[in-house]
């Protein structure tokens, strides 16, 4: 399967953290946009002008990391990733729609050129201490989001400590602060091959971004 | 169980919905937050301050509507809004976050200044000249043709989309923008959805609420001269 973007974008790299949890990443190829970032072959397949997106053999076209995580989970062959009661699976939706609603939507503010000075600072003092205490108060306390194992919640934040650690270090947000759970999960990812991969692979694409 | 909050909030009204394609309503009681929006009990019991939340049995709680709906889905009978199908089902959660990332975002100046009575002249000219517009494009591109958002039985998307007619009628044409154009499949749509009892009784609950504010508004401003 082709994932259409590029590897520092951390819904991008979700796509690639879920094929790797499931023991399939080489059943996922990475292809950048034809023609660059919005080009008209861009708007054709995906008129959002976002990546990833999916490209099916019935010609549609999937969005959505949090969309094409699940459908990965579905049909790739591997540990089910999206949790085993209804409990469970709520609880992975809930943490994957935190990562997505608020720490991600507060951290995109926070990539070079995107805001200025002002706004950083109350994103990191305001928005992003919210975000990281919704985490927090949600997260388990076992060094994974939500249970004894990576599931779809997991791969939605583990692209992000990338991010943290390079744009948000920048800006005086380096990691999650004197939050417990988090800090564990932390120190968890930080031995997991998966997050270290994903780590990998976007200080790559960082850096042949020149 | 209890869910929380207004119909009028529409990812509190696609719990709503799902409970009703599956004939569960009566299994969940729904209540308001206890002293309203962001009193000290709402944060209480939710500390994001945010509607929906469902508080289980056991005081378990758990917030976002797609989690809450997903949920409803899964521990209720009646018919199923998942499709089993792999990439039906990816279809349907595409089209719900389309509506909570692109939707909302377009609307969301509108209803600030009917819902929220902040108005900002200037977001809502954008809204309406170009975030609505482009989110319909959008949205025209993914849903589906056949009678329903994806294929032709009640899933979530529908859950998820249906508060956005009445946001519409409602929120959207007194600036301007009352239909969705010359978008065939999205007309479909919602003239299907319209005919059908699901869409009325979701056109019925949100309305109901937004003429008990209005009149309430209405007292209050009378009360206030
Ligand atoms: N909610 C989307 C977000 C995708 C997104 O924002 N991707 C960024 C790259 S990190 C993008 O495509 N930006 C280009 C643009 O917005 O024009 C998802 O989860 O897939
Ligand atoms: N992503 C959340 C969104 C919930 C949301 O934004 N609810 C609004 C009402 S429509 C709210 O509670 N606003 C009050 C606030 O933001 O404090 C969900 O799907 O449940």
């Amino acid at each position: 399967m082709i994932i259409y973007g590029h590897g520092v974008s951390p819904f991008v790299q979700r796509c690639f953290v879920v094929a790797d949890m499931k023991g399939q990443f080489d059943a996922m190829t990475l292809a950048l946009v034809p023609d660059g970032l919005h080009s008209d072959a861009h708007k054709a397949a995906n008129p959002l002008g976002k990546i990833p997106y999916l490209e099916m053999a019935d010609g549609s076209v999937l969005v959505e990391s949090a969309a094409i995580a699940a459908y990965l989970d579905m049909v790739l062959d591997g540990p089910p990733l999206a949790g085993d009661s209804a409990e469970d699976r709520a609880r992975v939706q809930m943490m994957a729609a935190l990562v997505d609603g608020y720490f991600g939507r507060g951290f995109e503010r926070l990539w070079p050129g995107r805001a200025d000075e002002e706004t950083v600072q109350r994103v990191v003092s305001d928005d992003m201490q919210k975000a990281m205490d919704a985490l927090e108060h949600f997260a388990s306390d076992t060094g994974f989001l939500v249970g004894n194992a990576l599931t779809l919640a997991d791969a939605a934040l583990i692209p992000w400590l990338f991010h943290l650690r390079v744009f948000g270090k920048k800006v005086g947000l380096p990691d999650f602060g004197d939050r417990p759970k988090l800090a564990a999960w932390q120190a968890n990812m930080s031995k997991q091959d998966v997050a270290k991969g994903a780590f990998e692979r976007a200080s790559t694409a960082l850096r042949d971004m020149g | 169980m209890k869910l929380y909050g207004s119909n009028l909030s529409p990812f509190v009204e696609r719990c709503i919905i799902t409970l009703d394609v599956k004939g569960a309503l009566d299994q969940v009681e729904h209540l308001q937050p206890e002293g309203g929006m962001h009193s000290a009990a709402h944060f209480a019991q939710n500390p994001m301050g945010k509607i929906p939340y469902l508080i289980l049995d056991d005081g378990t709680l758990l917030i976002e509507s797609q989690a809450i709906a997903e949920y409803f889905d899964a521990i209720f009978g009646g018919p199923t809004l998942l499709p089993d199908d792999p990439l039906e089902r990816a279809k349907v959660q595409m089209l719900c976050r389309l509506y909570d990332t692109h939707i909302i975002r377009g609307f969301a100046p509108p209803l600030m200044a009917l819902i929220w009575q902040r108005k900002d002249d200037a977001a809502i000219a954008n809204a309406i000249e170009k975030d609505i517009p482009k989110a319909f494009d959008d949205l025209e591109y993914f849903i589906g043709d056949q009678g329903r958002a994806v294929g032709d039985a009640w899933t979530l998307a529908d859950a998820a989309l249906t508060p956005m007619l009445f946001q519409l009628e409602a929120f959207i044409k007194p600036f301007g923008i009352g239909d969705f154009g010359d978008r065939p499949k999205l007309n479909r749509w919602k003239d299907a959805v319209l005919a059908a009892d699901i869409g009325k009784n979701a056109m019925q609950r949100m309305g109901a609420v937004l003429e008990k504010m209005m009149a309430a508004r209405a007292r209050a401003a009378e009360a206030a001269q």
